[in-house]
């Protein structure tokens, strides 16, 4: 980011003066990219201040690749990587885990499946190996597979428990239905009963191998160290990827009127979602969303909704909204909680924003505000490998190169505020909204 | 999110089964100590105004920014009776207006300077942070300075603020079945000590509050003397003692009496609650008075606490999830770094279909276990090499070495941050097994079991069910 061209952008956007901020260097994200025989891209970002390795892998292997009947499975594919090798036992495992401070651990999403594993320089061999075993030798032994089964559906029971859970879950449901974004990575009990050893070995096979998959080192090592180890532990790995069960995501129904889902259950608050199905994060209008939502609910209590619900009003300790935007599509949700009698009250502020900004968009000096916030906070908010590391990778999944900090930048600087009024206006849709309270109904009384 | 009861969070320990070990001791110089333990020095600036206000400055240029915290000395555990959440209450309204700025303006300035702010609030602290590139160190802390002293605490900022309260707390205690059952525990546990408070307060106490009680808490403890300022990132050390001495310098310090005393009398007979509320599965906890870092036996309880309950591999996690498999989660959890002694839990939370009394039962099996048997020096070795690289890692990320390091200067000293792995290492079987026996004996336990009522359309109004199964 060339931060003269920034403050000519801004300046010429801009008319009242601002303490105008000027975008933290974006320099401390810039990382080599490397794309690997089989496939596979490594990325690195080598650092040596700390005696410390943070790695990822990516890898296809997400809730949409799994037949709908066994929804659940790439979950427990994941989880189950670490319960056993050809090698090594699944106590053998932690043992090692432990010994290097945590160690390798597999997570599914709904898009993609991640292994991840932090490690002291001097682990980074034995660490590598390890990793390297669980990812391509498991055993998926039959046995911790019904004890992984039983603990998913203690663990689904235990949820239901948190009323922001119970809310989520009829939400995406509505909102997506049986496409990937609109179930549970866990599964439901009835799929993840289904479920065999054979099913793992098979989702492994088509999902893991170097074909798609993204290797990032953050920390004290060089790209050379880095390719070597790669292709010395993975080098050779084939998966064979079979037909994607993926289904497209179907358009909303309903067109015209909100959609009201009420759920009765005990809780001193109602909690309240609403948003509507919305834009990729490949979609062009996201920056202007991502201005638009700042300065409506995003940007924390500079936000419209928190200044006049919480810092006025005082009917809630949070409230805010966001774009959750996906890889093929994604949503807007505005999450709130709030005493069961308030709900109403919150709910109509929070309309009131809404609409808004839809009819009269924002002023000046919000915009330059939001934009000032949002370059500058940018580079601020990689303190961390861990932070920097999941930067990259959603970067890399997304297409992006590794250029894309100073473009980021630069599309946010460029928003107008016509175009944050548009994206008010056409990503957000009360008319297909879905609002979903969680609370004592016979006190919210809910005029919706 | 915002002004966060951080305690409150911790003490939800199913999500944070393992505390990082802070330990105490000297810090070491080389990388290498002589027990081969692998230790990273801390390289922290310390310094002190002449009102006697510190600053703990450490560098780290990964990144083009930093860190800048305020700690002050006072915590839920100074609160005088009745005023039970003031100083929670306090740190929400420290962003409501000074002489300088209006209601609104603090966070403004901050967002608009592409910085995030926050505050949380614990039993033996206070603190307010900063997140912001490196060039605008001096206009944070020329806010921090401000609300030091010019704080305006107006009804009309008041009046919101004591509901956003409200709505904190029913989210963080009332509708969170453990976080409801760790607030009984510790009110159980402690008789006298303020600890037994929570940190947001009672619910009866946060509506009662006058801006008088706000007013005079703020006049003790907010005070250059009885403040820390902690900057972590990328940043020259003369110039930000420079800008400390610029912005706080001028702030007269007053006379302070100090931080209320207080101690725990020796508990002397099990103790037993029962919380009958909404849930879909039981959930027990224990726990035990036991020294912090002032005491010899600290080291060995951070050990028994990681052997005991310190992740995938430690003993209640193996038997009761992975062997036995009557558990979902399972741990311990040890303060070693506090102002005084905090407790040592082990909980348990039961599988579908399992009791909460089988858990109980196993988990103070391996206790007994433990006791019988020891522990073997691979074991040992192992939880060593664990603590060791956690320490290591713990370094990484510029907010939480920040937060390490206000922690520990409140309880005492800041090197507690680091230096401890020497006295971890020199912990034997045999100490293990005594700390066991001395503090995870039942006179000194008490047990706090959640006994669910299945959440149902037509269920009883919670209303009622929060003062079920009280014991206190």
């Amino acid at each position: 980011m060339n931060p003269l061209r920034w403050i000519l952008r801004a300046a010429g956007a801009l008319i009242i003066s601002l303490a105008v901020s000027l975008p933290a260097s974006a320099a401390v994200l810039t990382y080599d990219r490397e794309e690997l025989p089989g496939g596979a891209v490594l990325l690195v970002k080598e650092s040596q201040e700390l005696p410390i390795i943070t790695i990822r892998v990516s890898f296809p292997g997400g809730t949409r690749y799994e037949p709908l009947e066994k929804q659940g499975l790439a979950n427990l594919t994941a989880g189950m990587l670490v319960r056993g090798t050809r090698r090594r036992s699944s106590s053998a495992i932690e043992k090692l885990n432990d010994r290097i401070g945590g160690g390798v651990g597999v997570s599914a999403g709904r898009d993609f499946s991640a292994a991840s594993i932090r490690l002291l320089t001097r682990d980074l061999e034995r660490g590598m190996d390890l990793l390297a075993d669980v990812l391509r030798r498991p055993l998926f032994p039959g046995k911790e597979l019904e004890k992984m089964k039983t603990r998913t559906l203690g663990g689904l029971q235990r949820k239901k428990d948190r009323p922001g859970h119970l809310a989520d879950r009829a939400f995406r449901e509505r909102l997506f239905g049986s496409h990937p974004y609109g179930r549970q990575v866990e599964g439901t009990p009835e799929t993840i009963k289904k479920i065999r050893r054979k099913d793992l070995v098979k989702f492994h096979r088509q999902r893991y191998g170097m074909k798609g998959a993204i290797f990032i080192f953050v920390g004290d090592i060089s790209l050379a160290r880095a390719r070597g180890l790669v292709m010395g532990h993975f080098g050779g790995w084939r998966s064979r990827p079979g037909p994607s069960p993926v289904e497209p995501a179907g358009s909303n129904e309903a067109k015209g009127k909100m959609t009201i889902i009420k759920i009765d259950r005990p809780f001193k608050q109602a909690t309240v979602l609403l948003g509507n199905r919305s834009i990729s994060r490949r979609h062009k209008d996201f920056y202007a969303a991502r201005v638009m939502n700042y300065i409506l609910g995003g940007g924390s209590f500079e936000s419209r909704i928190t200044k006049n619900i919480r810092e006025e009003k005082g009917l809630v300790y949070s409230a805010y909204s966001y774009f959750a935007a996906g890889m093929d599509t994604g949503h807007w949700r505005l999450s709130l909680q709030t005493k069961n009698a308030s709900a109403n009250q919150a709910i109509a502020e929070a309309i009131i924003e809404i609409r808004k900004m839809q009819d009269e968009g924002v002023g000046d000096r919000e915009l330059s505000e939001a934009k000032a916030f949002i370059t500058g906070n940018f580079a601020t908010r990689f303190q961390s490998s861990s932070r920097i590391a999941e930067y990259i990778l959603a970067v890399e999944r997304l297409g992006f190169g590794p250029g894309y900090a100073d473009e980021y930048l630069d599309l946010i600087s460029a928003v107008t505020k016509d175009q944050v009024q548009k994206a008010a206006k056409k990503h957000i849709r009360l008319d297909e909204a879905v609002l979903t309270v969680v609370g004592i109904l016979d006190e919210a009384k809910l005029e919706y | 999110m915002r002004r966060i009861a951080l305690a409150l969070i911790a003490a939800l320990l199913t999500a944070y089964p393992v505390s990082i070990a802070v330990g105490g001791g000297e810090i070491s110089g080389g990388p290498v100590d002589s027990s081969g333990l692998l230790q990273v020095p801390w390289r922290v600036t310390e310094h002190r105004l002449s009102n006697g206000m510190r600053a703990l400055l450490l560098q780290d240029r990964r990144a083009p920014s930093i860190v800048f915290q305020v700690w002050y000395g006072v915590g839920s555990r100074d609160e005088p009776k009745g005023k039970t959440g003031v100083a929670h209450m306090l740190e929400h309204m420290m962003f409501r207006g000074t002489t300088k700025y209006g209601p609104k303006e603090f966070s403004n300035i901050v967002m608009r300077n592409g910085g995030t702010h926050n505050a949380f609030t614990s039993f033996d602290y206070t603190a307010y942070f900063e997140r912001i590139a490196s060039d605008r160190l001096g206009l944070v802390m020329g806010l921090e300075a401000d609300r030091m002293i010019n704080l305006v605490l107006k009804e009309e900022e008041l009046a919101p603020e004591r509901k956003v309260v409200m709505e904190e707390r029913r989210s963080r205690t009332e509708d969170s079945p453990t976080g409801a059952l760790f607030e009984k525990l510790r009110a159980t546990s402690y008789t006298k000590h303020a600890y037994r408070n929570p940190i947001i307060g009672w619910a009866a106490d946060i509506d009662g509050y006058s801006l008088e009680d706000l007013g005079d808490f703020y006049k003790r403890y907010y005070t250059p003397n009885n403040a820390t300022a902690v900057i972590v990132g990328d940043f020259e050390v003369d110039e930000a003692i420079r800008l400390l001495e610029k912005h706080f310098g001028p702030i007269p310090s007053r006379p302070f009496e100090g931080r209320p005393q207080m101690t725990e009398p020796e508990q002397t007979a099990p103790r037993r609650l029962t919380l009958r509320k909404e849930a879909q599965l039981p959930y027990v906890a224990m726990a035990h008075h036991a020294p912090n870092w002032k005491n010899e036996d600290g080291p060995a309880l951070l050990m028994l606490e990681n052997i005991l309950g310190g992740g995938e591999t430690s003993r209640l996690y193996q038997r009761l999830v992975r062997k036995d498999a009557i558990a979902l989660g399972a741990g311990a959890d040890y303060t070693y770094v506090s102002l005084d002694p905090m407790l040592f839990y082990l909980y348990g939370q039961p599988a579908p279909g399992k009791k909460a009394i089988d858990v109980e039962k196993t988990i103070l099996d391996e206790v007994n276990r433990l006791i019988r048997k020891g522990v073997s020096k691979e074991e040992l070795e192992r939880n060593l090499r664990s603590v060791e690289a956690r320490t290591i890692f713990a370094m990484d990320s510029h907010f939480y070495r920040a937060m390490q390091l206000g922690r520990a200067m409140i309880a005492g000293d800041w090197r507690l941050v680091s230096g401890y792995l020497p006295s971890l290492a020199k912990v034997t079987s045999a100490d293990i097994v005594r700390v066991a026996k001395k503090y995870l004996r039942s006179q000194n336990r008490t047990t706090a079991t959640l006994v669910p009522i299945p959440p149902g359309e037509k269920q009883p109004q919670p209303k009622n069910a929060k003062n079920q199964g009280e014991s206190r």
